[in-house]
């Protein structure tokens, strides 16, 4: 947060006093709420760690029938369908916040924007079970099984099981993360002066090389911090997961066509039934810790890209 | 959404995208609890109950029937069996539904979380199909050795020799099987895990019985639901399902060979053939049993009992309509309705012991 200087001057005025401490109150409540959270889940996931010592994100042996809880399996799974969908929504983001900024008219970018925006505020569940019911079938039919019988000799692309597999959760959480970083990046896209663009244009560059030129260069740093903020929401996402990565504990492979689960993905699925077992529920919360803190690392990752761009530009 | 619009360089994108990042922050958070349906508050003339998807169907018909009658709202959630266990131990919900029999520490818990006795009313007895997807193969016979080691990875193939053995003189095709199996916790998969327990010695001692067993293969989905659309759009799956579940779906299941030798279809009648030959416990506090691999003649192997879970001791007004419901649920007008969407009814001796239990709730 940073404290606006003129506040200083006027600081005297007790209307202004209680302003100031209003604002630093609810400020500060967002970090209490996350200390908080964060003593208060390590505190309940306490005996999972103890049980389990460094193996439990060291481990790939998760059985909870067994008292075994060994979650490298489910980070696996978060990082390798995260990264997928990143691949696979980052290019795509980047265009359409191009079109919307620098290709289409003013009206129809505008228009667009609203539906890109509203894109974002799709429930999860709603694309989980699309996923179950429209896109599993269209993807097993029409991408996983022809690249499956063509390329199965890379083996990313084994032979081909079944169509809830890491490739079909990667799908959905790329679509998911799609107007996340599109919006953001156009945001980073318009904050380009205009001056800049007109003399690119002024100097004979054609609309791409003025894009080239003026437009990405100055917001390479917010479009990295962009797409870390999209990477952050697929880390945590859990229901359309849930439904679609075919919910199997303890698979580690590139394979992008067998069945895993993620660390939120597994915390939905198993909560229910740890319910009754202290030993287990607490190793379910220790996922939910490990989650927090990969989420944090991003987001912290996201600030200091942001202000050495700051400074940079 | 909304964004920081316009303004000089790079410090307002950065605050959008800070903006952002607390909120997806708060967003990643939130969603790794899982949250529980909302229910509405409990008036004199509300009750709410949740857990099996089995049963699901059943309770939600004789609900709304119930209030058309009596003027009783009966709220059920079809969460799940874990799921029903777990509300009714945080006194979520006053009933909860499992297909499985609360395991000792679920027993404990729930005691302590109810401040009383729960007790285990069966309610209905189900058969659970073994749905398949193989469009060339009209029908299919399986016994429990060749599932159990279908769900091991150990027979991968339809042409495999121990299918061909139970069904002479088919054509088998030669794709891969893909079993489908629960991936979160299930009263049905309870049931499954229970016969195959029952026979596979394998099955026994390397996964065993349970709500969220450690499967050794296979792809997991979730709810029944998704059992059934998850072998529906894959060549070669297989999987298990309440009986209506397959039927409704028009889902193709396999007969499957009983403890007497038989090959034996899912339907009302092979599920009462189990319930009529079972032996059944007198202990009030504990109405379980297991009725699968029945060895009675014309018995599906495949069948359960799926139970209400109510607290012994009630300090509320509603505890006596919940109570109501149950017994109009146990009368012979209500039980012969099962058959309707594809269950069996309670046996006689069965309801009697039911109805003595809950003569003891008050």
């Amino acid at each position: 947060m940073t404290v606006v200087s003129a506040g200083r001057l006027v600081s005297r005025r007790p209307a202004d006093a209680l302003f100031r401490f209003a604002t630093a109150a609810c400020a500060s409540i967002v970090l209490i709420l996350l200390a908080g959270m964060l003593i208060r889940t390590t505190w309940a996931a306490w005996p999972a760690f103890s049980h389990s010592g460094i193996s439990f994100v060291t481990s790939n042996n998760w059985n909870p029938n067994l008292n075994q809880f060994g979650g490298l399996s489910f980070i696996y799974g978060t990082l390798l369908t995260s990264i997928l969908a990143l691949v696979l929504a980052v290019p795509i983001s980047v265009l359409i916040a191009l079109f919307l900024t620098e290709i289409a008219p003013a009206r129809l970018g505008t228009a667009l924007g609203y539906v890109v925006d509203l894109l974002a505020a799709v429930p999860s569940v709603v694309y989980g079970l699309w996923g179950v019911f429209v896109l599993v079938p269209f993807l097993t039919n029409y991408v996983w099984q022809p690249l499956s019988s063509h390329l199965s000799f890379i083996p990313f692309f084994s032979p081909f099981a079944s169509g809830r597999n890491f490739a079909t959760a990667g799908v959905i959480l790329a679509l998911m993360i799609i107007p996340i970083i599109s919006a953001v990046s156009r945001e980073v896209f318009r904050t380009v002066p205009a001056d800049e663009r007109e003399s690119a244009l002024a100097l004979g560059a054609t609309r791409w090389e003025m894009i080239r030129l003026a437009v990405l260069p100055r917001s390479r740093q917010g479009v990295l911090a962009a797409v870390i903020l999209g990477f952050g929401r697929a880390v945590g996402e859990t229901i359309a997961v849930a439904y679609l990565i075919g919910g199997v504990p303890n698979k580690i492979t590139a394979d992008l066509f067998e069945q895993g689960s993620s660390i939120a993905a597994n915390i939905a699925l198993q909560f229910n039934e740890a319910a009754s077992l202290p030993l287990f529920k607490a190793a379910l919360i220790g996922l939910g810790v490990v989650l927090f803190a990969i989420t944090l690392l991003i987001n912290i990752g996201a600030r200091l890209i942001i202000r050495r761009g700051g400074r940079g530009a | 959404m909304t964004f920081v619009q316009g303004g000089p360089v790079s410090r307002k994108a950065a605050a959008a995208v800070a903006a952002v990042g607390i909120m997806l922050a708060g967003a990643a958070c939130s969603s790794s609890s899982s949250s529980s349906g909302g229910s509405p508050g409990s008036g004199s003339s509300t009750i709410n109950g949740a857990g099996s998807t089995f049963a699901a169907p059943m309770y939600q018909q004789w609900a709304g029937q119930y209030k058309a009658k009596h003027g009783v709202q009966i709220n059920y959630q079809a969460i799940g069996s874990g799921g029903g266990i777990s509300e009714f131990t945080q006194g979520v919900v006053k009933f909860g539904a499992t297909d499985a029999p609360m395991s000792g520490t679920e027993q404990a818990a729930a005691q302590a979380g109810q401040g009383s006795v729960v007790l285990h009313i069966p309610m209905i007895i189900g058969a659970i199909a073994v749905i398949y997807n193989e469009p060339s193969l009209k029908s299919l016979k399986l016994d429990g050795p060749t599932l159990a080691s279908i769900y091991l990875g150990k027979v991968k193939k339809w042409n495999d020799p121990a299918i061909k053995a139970l069904n002479p003189g088919v054509s088998l095709p030669t794709d891969p099987i893909q079993p489908v199996e629960r991936a979160d916790s299930s009263g049905t998969s309870y049931a499954y895990t229970s016969y195959l327990s029952a026979i596979s010695p394998s099955w026994a001692s390397q996964v065993g019985a349970s709500k969220a067993p450690s499967w050794p293969t296979g792809t997991g989905a979730t709810g029944s639901s998704g059992v059934a659309a998850a072998v529906q759009q894959t060549k070669g799956g297989i999987g298990y399902v309440e009986y209506g579940y397959a039927t409704q779906g028009h889902i193709p299941f396999a007969t499957l060979k009983n403890a007497s030798g038989q090959f034996v279809a899912p339907s009302t009648a092979s599920t009462n053939a189990a319930s009529a030959a079972a032996t059944y416990p007198t202990t009030l506090t504990k109405l379980t049993f297991s009725l699968v691999n029945s060895s009675a003649s014309g018995a599906y192997p495949l069948v359960t009992p799926t139970y209400i879970l109510i607290a012994q001791k009630q300090d509320t007004s509603t505890g006596n309509e919940l109570k109501a419901w149950m017994e109009w649920c146990l009368a012979s007008p209500q039980q012969s309705e099962v058959t309707t969407l594809g269950y069996a009814p309670l046996p006689p001796k069965l309801i009697s012991l039911n109805l003595a239990a809950l003569k003891t709730v008050r």
